[in-house]
Order: C-alpha cells, then sequence, then structure tokens
C-alpha cells in the first residue's frame, strides 16, 4: 500500500511537471481540463480497487472510472491537433475495447459511462471528422464486445448451474443406487430367513421320523430319499439366492474384458478404420461391461468428429498384473494444449461448439465406477492418445 | 430308539418362530432328559432360572426386532446361568461368516444339520 500511494504521488507529480511540455508538442487546448478529469478518474480507480469493486461505493467508482477515461481521452483527441488528435482517438479505442468492453457486459449505465462523454463531446467540441469517425466506430465496436462480454457471462453462470446441477443429481443418483441396492438386500436377507425357517421346521421333522418312526424296508427308503432330495433341494436354493444377489449387485459383475473389447470392435459401426490389439493375458474387470462399451463408442465418436481416419485399441497388461492399460489412440490432429487441463469435466469452457460437453465428463464417470483412471494425451507423431487403466484380476485359467 | 437316559441334560430352545420350535422338540425330547421352549428371551430367562435349571441352550440369532440377537443374549446367560454346559446359536440370517463369540460352541445355518447340532450339544 505504501508502494502504490508512493508510485501515486511521483507519477502525479511526474504528470504535473510533464504536461506543459505535452501539451505544447501536441498542441493540446486547456491541457490541464483533461489531466484533472484523467486524475480524478484515477482516484476513482483507487477506491474501486480498495473495495474491491463490490458494495455501492466500489460499484459507483468503477463506473466513475470508466467515465472519466472516456471524457479524458476524447477531450484530449477534440482539443489537440493532428496527428496527436488522432492518436488520443486510438488511444479511447484501445482502452474502450481493452477494459470495459472484455471487463463487463452491457448495461445502461455501462453504455453512457463508455459511449456518453466520446459520442456528446464529438458532436459538441469535435472539428476533425476522421477523428469523430474512429471516436464512434471506437463505441459502436465497444457497445458490441460488452454484448458479447455479457452473453459470456450469461453462458458462463449457466454453465455453472449445469455443473451444480449435475452434481447434485450424480450425487442423487448415487444415492439412489445405494438406497436401492439396499432395499433389494433387505428383501432377499427377510425372503432368505422365512425360507431358511421353513426349511429348518421341514427338515428337523422329516429327521425326527426317520430317526424315530422306526421305519424300515422301502418306508425308511423313500424316506431317506426325500431328505437327500431336500438337500439337493437346499443347494439348488442356495444357488438361486446367488444369482439374485448378483442381479441386485450389477457392479460387482465380473467380466472378461477382452471378449467385451472383441466384440465392441466387432458389432460397432463407424467409418473410421478400427484394430484392437491385444497384449495381454485373459483379464476379469468387475463393473458394467456396457460402461466399457460406452467409453469406447464415446472415443470412437470423437476420433470421427476430429478427422482421424485410423483408431486402435490396445490392451496391455501392467507390471503388478493386478490392472491393465486399456490404450485408445488415433490419428487426428490431436488435442489443443489449453484443452487438457479440462478435457474431462462437464461443459468444459474450450468445448467442440457441436458436442454437448458431457462426452469425455461421462467416460471418466464411467472409468470410475469400474475403478480405473484415464487420461490424455497428444501422441508424439500426431493424434490424440486416451490410456484408461482398469482393477481387476488375472482370468483363473491364466493364473500360475 | 432314544438315548434319554445316557444324557440327563435339560435342554432349552429359544426360537420364536413355533413350527421351527416345535420341531426341535420333538426332535430333541429323544435326546434329552427335559426339553423346554421359550419364544422370547425373557421366558427363556425365566426357565433358565426355575427348575429343572437348563445345562443346555440352543438359541434362534433373529428373535425379532424388539430383543437382542442369539449372539448377544447366549454369552450373557452362559455368565448368568451356571448351569449351562454348551450354547449353540442356529440362525437363518446370514451370520455364517462371523466367529462364535465367547460363550457360543457353534453356529449352526438352517436349515440345521439335526444330528450335528445333537453331536455338538452332547460332545
Amino acid at each position: 500500500m505504501i508502494v502504490l500511494g508512493s508510485g501515486s504521488v511521483i507519477a502525479a507529480i511526474l504528470a504535473c511537471g510533464y504536461i506543459p511540455a505535452l501539451a505544447a508538442i501536441s498542441h493540446l487546448r486547456m491541457a490541464w481540463v483533461p489531466a484533472l478529469v484523467g486524475g480524478l478518474g484515477a482516484a476513482c480507480s483507487y477506491t474501486a480497487f480498495r473495495n474491491k469493486a463490490t458494495g455501492r461505493v466500489g460499484t459507483l467508482c468503477m463506473w466513475m472510472d470508466t467515465l472519466l477515461y472516456t471524457t479524458t481521452f476524447s477531450l484530449a483527441a477534440v482539443l489537440s491537433s493532428e496527428p496527436f488528435s488522432l492518436g488520443f482517438a486510438i488511444a479511447l479505442t484501445l482502452f474502450l475495447l481493452y477494459f470495459p468492453a472484455r471487463t463487463y457486459a452491457l448495461t445502461v449505465p455501462l453504455t453512457i459511462a463508455m459511449c456518453g462523454p466520446p459520442v456528446t463531446i464529438t458532436l459538441l467540441l469535435g472539428r476533425d471528422a476522421l477523428v469523430s469517425v474512429v471516436v464512434w466506430a471506437a463505441c459502436t465496436v465497444a457497445l458490441t464486445t460488452a454484448h458479447r462480454t455479457g452473453q459470456k457471462r450469461a453462458h458462463e453462470a449457466e454453465r455453472q448451474q449445469l455443473i451444480h446441477a449435475l452434481g447434485a443429481a450424480e450425487r442423487v443418483a448415487d444415492q439412489s443406487m445405494e438406497a436401492a441396492l439396499a432395499a433389494s438386500l433387505v428383501d432377499i436377507g427377510h425372503f432368505l430367513h422365512e425360507l431358511r425357517n421353513a426349511r429348518a421346521a421341514q427338515q428337523a421333522n422329516l429327521q425326527f421320523v426317520l430317526e424315530e418312526g422306526g421305519l424300515e424296508g422301502e418306508l425308511r427308503k423313500a424316506l431317506e430319499e426325500a431328505i437327500d432330495a431336500q438337500a439337493e433341494e437346499n443347494k439348488l436354493v442356495a444357488a438361486a439366492i446367488e444369482r439374485l444377489r448378483r442381479k441386485g449387485r450389477p457392479r460387482s459383475t465380473d467380466f472378461a474384458l477382452q471378449d467385451v473389447l472383441r466384440e465392441f470392435v466387432r458389432t460397432h459401426r463407424t467409418p473410421l478404420s478400427v484394430t484392437l490389439g491385444i497384449d495381454a493375458p485373459a483379464f476379469v474387470v468387475q463393473g458394467d461391461p456396457e460402461h466399457i462399451k460406452a467409453v469406447l463408442a464415446n472415443l470412437v465418436r470423437n476420433a470421427e468428429k476430429a478427422g482421424a481416419a485410423n483408431l486402435k485399441i490396445l490392451l496391455r497388461a501392467n507390471a503388478d498384473s493386478k490392472s491393465v492399460s486399456l490404450v485408445v489412440q488415433d490419428d487426428g490432429p490431436g488435442f489443443d494444449s489449453r484443452h487438457l487441463p479440462d478435457l474431462f469435466k462437464p461443459f468444459p469452457e474450450l468445448g467442440r461448439p457441436d458436442g454437448t460437453g458431457l462426452g469425455l465428463y461421462l467416460c471418466r464417470r464411467y472409468v470410475d465406477l469400474l475403478g480405473g483412471t484415464i487420461e490424455a494425451v497428444n501422441r508424439p507423431e500426431r493424434g490424440a492418445m486416451f490410456r484408461i487403466v482398469l482393477p481387476g484380476q488375472l482370468a483363473k485359467d491364466t493364473c500360475a | 430308539m432314544s438315548d434319554v437316559s445316557s444324557s440327563p441334560y435339560v435342554l432349552l430352545i429359544v426360537e420364536d418362530r413355533p413350527d421351527v420350535g416345535a420341531a426341535f422338540v420333538r426332535y430333541f425330547k429323544r435326546h434329552f432328559q427335559t426339553v423346554l421352549l421359550a419364544s422370547t428371551p425373557d421366558q427363556a430367562e425365566r426357565l433358565l432360572a426355575s427348575s429343572p435349571s437348563p445345562t443346555h441352550v440352543i438359541c434362534d440369532y433373529w428373535l425379532g426386532d424388539a430383543h437382542p440377537v442369539g449372539s448377544v443374549l447366549l454369552p450373557l446367560w452362559r455368565k448368568r446361568f451356571a448351569s449351562l454346559k454348551r450354547g449353540v446359536l442356529v440362525s437363518g440370517s446370514e451370520i455364517e461368516e462371523i466367529e462364535c463369540p465367547p460363550g457360543v460352541d457353534a453356529i449352526f445355518g438352517k436349515p440345521a444339520d439335526m444330528p450335528a447340532i445333537r453331536a455338538c450339544l452332547l460332545a
């Protein structure tokens, strides 16, 4: 703050010292008027800065500094001679385009602050048509730019709302899934309890008759066969219950990754030339195989849209044998490096205009559900490359 | 046919389902001198405190929402009633994975292997 204050004082002294000289060089009449207005603008900027450009004072000072700076440049432009008048007009243009128009959304107060002084001053005091044309053109472009800034801001706010809503939807979906799963398990638990009790009574009675009934010959044999049949039935019921449990937990399905990849390549329709390379032993992943297919379909679609002609899906074994790497690479133009940090976020700011903004985000989500990770890089030779690491285990028949 | 005379013990069956309780009583009556049936923990405690004192207990794991589970009750009863020599849990619930708590000699799933329960109690 001391540095800022001292700097301001020094700048003011220098300005006071040089203003007469600068005015003489540029034939600027009444030089102290624009200088004073500019000084007031600087004071407003400082106050806005102190108030962090918030609150009534901060907002008012931000509006005032724009108004005062445009007044300063406009006065300087109309009160000086060529070529300096044109220089001041260009300075006004640059100021408008690089500061208020790119910072604020278009509003009536901003329109007044940006265009009010230049238009009024050039109309009342302007003597050079070229300067007036430059100033009005600057105002027009500034208004358009500010309008676009407002649109961008609205779009960004909407994007943030969507991200927020999506996050909430995700949480609700997760909670619903967990609740549904818990409810299913409770239902299965109740069913099992009742079933086992009913069978316990049945089995105890059969055993009682067998031991105490004094049965012999065919009667005893029939009872023993009934007991054996019941034991067999118990096994069948246990197997059915196990299948029921698996249906209640779709995420815990074990599937052979290689089979899913082969099926995808065989059935997925795309104009790209897709090749599959498997350099890993048979590997089992836990989760929903449809998620793998959805991720691959998305990456293939992206490669198509990016203009690739060839796409390779490669499955490689990892050293730990508890995971595999699924690499998807194409020969398209690759990624703009600015896109990479936000690639897997929903509605990325720099996403493709024809995209939904959700494709790669959903890819990451599906990979998350499979317990894996996904990353994207540019290939050194050309093209995009996605590397998906999926946890799992070697298929039993391939284990040592 | 019956080995009551060789095992002069008193068996208490704690089971909330009447059909299961009746079947268990019917089966074990031939192997124990006296077989008592309780459908709630309160009833069981009254029987444990009365004469003849139960020497063995078969307790269901799940006795309803309002009562503690068998794996909690059985260790308590083994401490409180010195007459109890052995106690087993039978369960229709998913408790096969748990280890026997102190005071529980074995856990059997339902439908139960009756000769195995008998052998465990009389071991």
